[in-house]
């Protein structure tokens, strides 16, 4: 089986123009945790992951705090200082992607490698849909 | 002797530079060493003190694991709840926090744990977490100086001497009280508008952080402490018992770990810092290299003949020790300074206990002066710059210059009274 079978090919992605403000409203509204990038003449630009938003607006002394007894104030005040800013400054122009004719093993090895959850179709610089790890775990279930 | 001072110069000007890893240059200066024949292979080794290497890890495995115990997290919660909500109050149990953490860790070890609980608290608070991060970095390594296990050029100093561990607990702990004491006052004058605002909510702010989330098994943390208080009561003990500190450190990290997760062994060896390790396991073959061609003897020589005067040889180190601290790496120094010292003894007959409390005093206490005389300094540094606290150099230099002088000043009292 190829990723061709299995994607989604809902097409919902924003323009690297948008807003940090309505980048969470998509995500909130499509139930996704990423999502794809296209620019002005609807090339793939790439990807934002909620971490990568979530990992922007951490303070960065976080990372040294071992347990979750000491709070981030600061959190929301960055999430709030960032929601007006556009999304081409967070937008991860490696985030890794796949092509239809990928092999679904391919996929999951990717799937695992980067730890995401979510990974953009991609032929040729067209953003065609899609592809969860979760319908990917679905359809070998069924299979 | 050209050849060896050769390589031990040009290794020193690229550790000084900064640009390839001082673990890179000190094992490459070795690899020098030994090619050129200057040492032996065997030689070499012999020349490598495998105590200092042990404690050294030793120690970092345990400080690792009870960091990932969460009781670091834990104590400075609590220690800033007893402290209450004013900003001077929490900058004086901060900072004592350091002193206290450094004086049982390594100075680096402490800014890491130290840092992000100020940052997040200065956060909370809305307060400038400048005078916190300046603060902690003095105290780090003021805290550093008070025993042996506190900084590397104490390890050093006591594994070569030799000194014991309570030797430095006498000697060095009323000057550090006496200096903590009046660096916490010229800090209160320094950054007194900073201390001035406090927030009316403090209380529930405090209540926001938990101590009790940070301990994840507190049966697996007790353990690890008891282990952690025989360590300490062995390094108290170590004439007594007739155990090296690097034995008792090696020794208990392996029991913490064995009582705690033994399963994770792989995990706890990430924690040692291998570059320091291969750092000062070159410094060692380089300067052995140097003591075998007589060159540290021709230093002692040269310094003897500018004075035989033990009160003046005492103040010349402390003093110099502190002026070069400031500016070039601090381990490397010491480890040439020892053998230098140790040329002393049998040259002009010289009591070297003051010698090595100075050079103690001098190199620990010299880091202070600016923000590259102590590694615990740059990454206190960088870490303030990824959170948008810029120090730079000269303004850091104007407060800790004056502060390093003003600590040598009283370092050089206490010699008098004490030592001399």
């Amino acid at each position: 089986m190829k990723v061709r079978d299995v994607f989604c090919h809902d097409i919902t992605s924003l323009s690297e123009n948008m807003t940090v403000r309505m980048l969470i409203r998509t995500m909130s509204l499509t139930r996704n945790h990423a999502v794809p990038i296209v620019s002005k003449d609807n090339r793939y630009y790439g990807c934002i992951d909620v971490y990568d938003i979530i990992d922007a607006c951490l303070p960065d002394y976080m990372k040294g705090l071992t347990s979750s007894a000491i709070l981030p104030t600061k959190f929301y005040d960055n999430l709030r200082s960032i929601q007006a800013r556009k999304i081409s400054e967070f937008v991860d122009r490696n985030y890794p992607f796949v092509s239809p004719d990928d092999s679904l093993n391919y996929a999951e090895t990717i799937f695992n490698k980067t730890k995401r959850r979510t990974l953009p179709v991609v032929r040729k610089d067209t953003f065609l849909g899609i592809l969860t790890q979760l319908e990917l775990l679905t359809v070998v279930l069924k299979d | 002797m050209i050849a060896a001072l050769t390589v031990f110069i040009l290794a020193y000007i690229a550790i000084m530079w900064d640009r390839i890893p001082g673990a890179v240059v000190s094992i490459l200066g070795a690899a020098a060493m030994v090619s050129i024949g200057i040492l032996s292979q065997d030689d070499a080794v012999r020349r490598i003190d495998f105590n200092t290497l042990a404690l050294l890890c030793g120690m970092m495995i345990v400080v690792g694991l009870l960091r990932k115990e969460g009781l670091f997290e834990y104590v400075a919660i609590r220690v800033i709840k007893i402290a209450g909500g004013k900003p001077w109050s929490i900058f004086v149990a901060l900072c004592l926090f350091t002193a206290v953490m450094s004086a049982l860790l390594d100075n680096v070890t402490t800014i890491l744990i130290c840092l992000p609980i100020t940052l997040a608290l200065a956060d909370a608070f809305r307060m400038k977490p400048l005078p916190f991060i300046i603060g902690e970095i003095f105290f780090s390594n003021i805290g550093g100086t008070a025993t042996l296990i506190g900084d590397p050029p104490n390890i050093l100093i006591g594994s070569r001497a030799p000194l014991g561990f309570m030797d430095f607990i006498y000697h060095n702990v009323p000057v550090v009280l006496v200096i903590a004491l009046c660096v916490l006052l010229f800090l209160r004058f320094f950054f007194r508008r900073d201390f001035g605002v406090v927030r009316e909510n403090a209380e529930e702010i405090l209540a926001e952080f938990d101590e009790t989330r940070a301990i994840k098994d507190p049966p697996r943390t007790r353990r690890a402490l008891l282990v952690f208080g025989l360590i300490i009561a062995g390094f108290v003990c170590s004439r007594l018992i007739h155990l090296e500190l690097g034995t008792i450190a090696l020794g208990g990290a392996f029991l913490m770990v064995l009582v705690t997760k033994p399963g994770e062994i792989d995990e706890f060896l990430k924690e040692v810092e291998w570059p320091t390790i291969f750092f000062i396991t070159g410094l060692f073959v380089m300067v052995g290299a140097l003591e075998k061609t007589g060159f540290i003897k021709l230093i002692a020589n040269h310094l003897l003949t500018v004075t035989d005067d033990a009160t003046a040889m005492t103040l010349l180190i402390l003093w110099t020790s502190a002026l070069l601290s400031s500016f070039i790496e601090n381990v490397s120094f010491t480890a040439t300074m020892i053998s230098v010292i140790k040329s002393m003894g049998p040259l002009g007959g010289m009591d070297l206990q003051p010698l090595w409390w100075s050079l103690s005093l001098g190199v620990c206490l010299g880091g202070n002066a600016t923000l590259i005389g102590a590694a615990a300094n740059i990454v206190a540094a960088s870490y303030a710059r990824r959170n948008q606290c810029e120090i730079s150099f000269w303004r850091y230099f104007a407060i800790g210059f004056p502060l390093m002088i003003a600590t040598i000043v009283i370092a050089t009292i206490y010699m008098l009274i004490v030592d001399l």
